[in-house]
């Protein structure tokens, strides 16, 4: 499946290379924000559209 | 860390004057939508004039709403919300005037060349080549407006919505420069560098990314900021919008080739196209969610507030089209919808859902907060809501029923093997009651708009535009220590990835089971040892790598233009290289002649290609119809190629030599003549306006340039052989008692037409190939 998946191509290591850097990237930020982050940490990130500060007249 | 308190004045008057931009062209955009959705049904109605027919009026429908409706909107928010959420002022009035401005003019000119036919031809990327340095200039101006403004932020952290925005401005100037590679023939006329396939391929990662990078990923960073406003509450989930954010950057860009199923286009960028579609439905999904769930335990005030009513039905047709999308990239319900009024129907509630709506939503909440006055009626903002609610939902219906009608029609076959339905203005026929309705749908929506308008205007009188100042507390914290940009790209954590990625890419290649086990086992060390480290830096107190990363726009904007790059060139780059001029048959393409050429130009002036495909695909009911399946290599002297990407006549790819020259003559005067049925509108005026002669050599001399294998000769020859072939066309007529100057436009396309299809090495057998698919029949 993975030579017909690809046949017609040249440079095969190209799209896989990506590929691979994109799910490790992708399993990284997941594991980082979802297993070592707590909701608490981006409490102050959340709140930020509602802190624009205080109107002056 | 000390604080202190400073006063901040936002500069709104920009805000104020990119929301009347996109009030004003969006009713105009609108406007021009509903005209053309009627002259497909009453064809008449461009009243003969060339100017005024629907395919010279499509681009300006489209560009007039994703470049001046969305994209004044869109500018609009985000003047407003970076602001607030950097707490801090534009960097420059002055640019942010430029911007404006300079932008303004950009839609004047499209206005203006688009219906005289000075195209490109590449689907909303049309306009000519200064035009297009205009744009590159102005989006600069804007990005060094927007990165100014970072660099002196008064919040250290950058809110998900300033990512949105930061993925917009470096994809949408990769997206336009890449795509607009172009050499120039005079002030308003360009060639594509590319040609065939390469152009195509380069052509729809950049359509389906101006989608996805202009019309979605900054209207998530305007939802991400707007909703929990106008809501009350913080976003649902913060780390979901993280994960929404990194997945559509990263898969977005590789989902392009989901345009070109069942073409020329090699078989792997196609999978590759479905397959990152089909993952797009998680992250899309998972920010659609994020944003609905937002108004848990606040829904009431949907009821009562028309600016959530607006955002929560906008999120929606967000996870509609989402959901619609990845289903339509499948290469089975390809078959069926691609070509017709589905994806028509599907780019709507994505255009006037999506967009539309949070546009009104965000209208609604800056207008009496720019002008200081309550918003002057709830009930006209109620109606609106209605009115375009049920507009879409009736466009879309009709655009369904439409396109899965004339997939079915189109494919269905008798039990002797014949077309059931063989002339195509039969299928014209049968969807013509939904065009009607369709124009119903939108004439509601433009009449909400209009409604908008109204009340806005009635809001805004007689009050006075205000400028917010604000006193905002800034945390000043001592100078950053650790890494600065060369420790972060030295960073532990990147080490760790690249030594994971090397081992993971050296897995799929072992050729023992023992090596597989050994780097599986070594992926897993690497991948503990950097969690250890990581947990025990963090028990340490030291800023982690990532914090560094949010915390540095630069690092921040470096990384996100990279993930982005990685599809596109991991993508783009095989197809540039491949040998696509190695024909199949062994027999080499003719390039056209000077007069076929000529032809060639005035089919993309015309926007033929917005309503003919010149691509069959490889199904037996497509070659029961058109002829053998096309090629890769029958296009490699196309530039640009002229595929289209919709079917509301006929494919042309072989429509060479099927027809005598007095059949196009008739048609194209009048088209119901020869085609009972079509709606397709007269373009007589083609008999009377003439070719540029003189033009032959240097078009021929240009595209020697780029590759077409032209000799010297050719393009001495070039005027006289241009008009020895138009002779023999005007000879034919006048033998049928039709007399045409040799010169005249007329004659040109009819040479051009008469060509295609008819290159070396195109099988001329009865029998369909063994090859072909059924397309999920």
């Amino acid at each position: 499946m993975f030579k017909q998946f690809f046949a017609g191509m040249e440079f095969t290591a190209l799209p896989i290379f990506a590929l691979l850097l994109f799910m490790s990237f992708f399993v990284a930020m997941v594991l980082r924000t979802f297993a070592f982050k707590t909701k608490r940490d981006f409490q102050h990130h959340s709140e930020l559209p509602l802190s624009d500060g205080k109107e002056i007249p | 860390m000390t604080t202190r308190i400073e006063r901040v004045s936002y500069d709104d008057a920009i805000v104020r004057k990119f929301m009347v931009a996109s009030v004003l062209f969006g009713a105009v955009g609108l406007l021009v939508g509903l005209w053309i959705a009627l002259q497909l049904a009453w064809p008449e109605l461009n009243f003969g004039i060339p100017y005024t027919t629907f395919s010279r009026l499509r681009p300006l429908h489209t560009n007039a709403v994703i470049f001046a409706f969305v994209g004044n909107m869109m500018f609009a928010g985000v003047y407003y919300s970076t602001q607030r959420l950097l707490k801090a002022r534009m960097a420059n009035d002055a640019l942010s005037a430029v911007h404006f401005w300079g932008w303004q003019l950009i839609i004047v000119a499209a206005a203006i060349t688009l219906p005289l036919g000075i195209t490109t031809s590449k689907e909303y990327a049309e306009l000519e080549w200064p035009i297009d340095i205009a744009i590159a200039l102005i989006w600069v101006v804007f990005a060094i407006n927007f990165f100014w403004t970072l660099a002196r932020r008064n919040e250290k952290h950058l809110y998900v919505a300033i990512w949105f925005y930061i993925a917009t401005i470096v994809t949408v100037a990769v997206l336009h420069i890449v795509n607009s590679f172009a050499l120039p023939l005079s002030a308003l006329k360009s060639y594509s560098v590319f040609s065939g396939v390469q152009d195509a391929l380069v052509q729809w990662w950049y359509g389906h990314n101006a989608v996805a990078f202009f019309l979605t990923t900054p209207i998530l960073g305007i939802m991400y900021y707007f909703l929990p406003k106008a809501a009350g509450r913080p976003v649902y989930s913060y780390r979901l919008s993280i994960v929404h954010f990194w997945a559509l950057v990263f898969m977005y860009i590789w989902a392009g080739p989901h345009h070109l199923l069942y073409t020329a286009l090699p078989e792997w960028a196609q999978s590759i196209g479905m397959l990152f579609s089909l993952m797009l439905w998680a992250p899309s999904w998972g920010g659609m969610l994020n944003g609905l769930l937002t108004l848990r335990g606040a829904w009431d005030k949907v009821r009562e507030d028309p600016v959530l009513k607006f955002f929560v039905a906008g999120v929606t047709f967000y996870g509609m089209a989402t959901f619609e999308g990845p289903l339509l990239s499948i290469k089975s319900v390809s078959a069926l919808a691609h070509y017709t009024d589905w994806i028509i129907g599907h780019v709507h509630g994505g255009a006037l859902g999506w967009n539309g709506l949070m546009a009104a939503g965000m209208f609604y909440w800056l207008a009496p907060r720019l002008w200081d006055k309550p918003l002057y009626s709830k009930k006209a903002a109620d109606a609106h809501f209605w009115l375009a609610t049920i507009g879409i939902a009736t466009y879309m219906i009709s655009m369904w029923i439409s396109g899965i009608n004339q997939g079915l029609m189109w494919r269905a076959l008798n039990a002797d093997g014949t077309l059931t339905y063989p002339s195509f203005t039969e299928t014209l026929i049968a969807i013509r009651p939904m065009y009607i309705i369709r124009a119903l749908g939108g004439s509601m929506y433009l009449v909400g708009f209009l409604l908008m308008i109204w009340n806005l205007l009635k809001t805004v009188s007689g009050a006075k535009a205000v400028d917010t100042t604000v006193e905002v507390t800034i945390e000043e914290q001592p100078a950053v220590e650790g890494p600065g940009v060369v420790a972060v790209i030295t960073g532990r954590p990147l080490w760790f990835s690249v030594v994971a990625l090397i081992l993971t890419g050296a897995f799929f290649f072992a050729e023992s089971a023992i090596v597989a086990v050994g780097l599986a086992i070594a992926v897993l060390v690497v991948g503990e040892v950097g969690y250890v480290i990581s947990n025990r830096e963090r028990a340490a107190g030291k800023a982690s790598w990532f914090n560094l990363i949010e915390h540095r726009p630069l690092a921040f904007t470096v990384l996100t233009l990279i993930a982005v790059l990685i599809g596109g060139v991991a993508e783009i780059l095989p197809m540039v290289l491949i040998k696509q001029a190695v024909p199949v048959t062994g027999a080499a393409q003719k390039p056209y002649t000077a007069l076929e050429q000529q032809g060639r130009d005035l089919y993309t002036r015309e926007g033929c290609y917005v309503c003919h495909s010149q691509m069959i695909r490889p199904m037996v009911a497509e070659y029961l119809r058109y002829g053998e399946a096309a090629r890769a290599e029958e296009f490699i002297y196309d530039h640009p190629f002229q595929w289209g990407s919709k079917r509301t006549g006929p494919d042309l790819q072989r429509i060479g030599g099927k027809y005598p020259s007095l059949w196009h003559y008739t048609h194209m005067n009048d088209p119901r003549s020869t085609s009972p049925g079509s709606n397709m509108p007269s373009y007589a005026w083609l008999s009377e306006w003439h070719i540029d002669p003189k033009l032959a050599p240097k078009k021929l001399a240009l595209m020697q340039k780029l590759g077409v294998p032209y000799t010297n000769q050719d393009i001495d020859d070039a005027e006289e052989n241009q008009r020895r072939q138009a002779n023999t066309i005007v000879a034919d007529l006048q033998k049928n008692g039709v007399t045409v100057d040799w010169d005249s436009e007329m004659v040109a396309l009819i040479s051009y037409l008469q060509r295609l299809g008819r290159d070396q090495g195109v099988a001329l057998s009865d029998e369909a190939p063994k090859t072909a698919a059924r397309g999920g029949q």
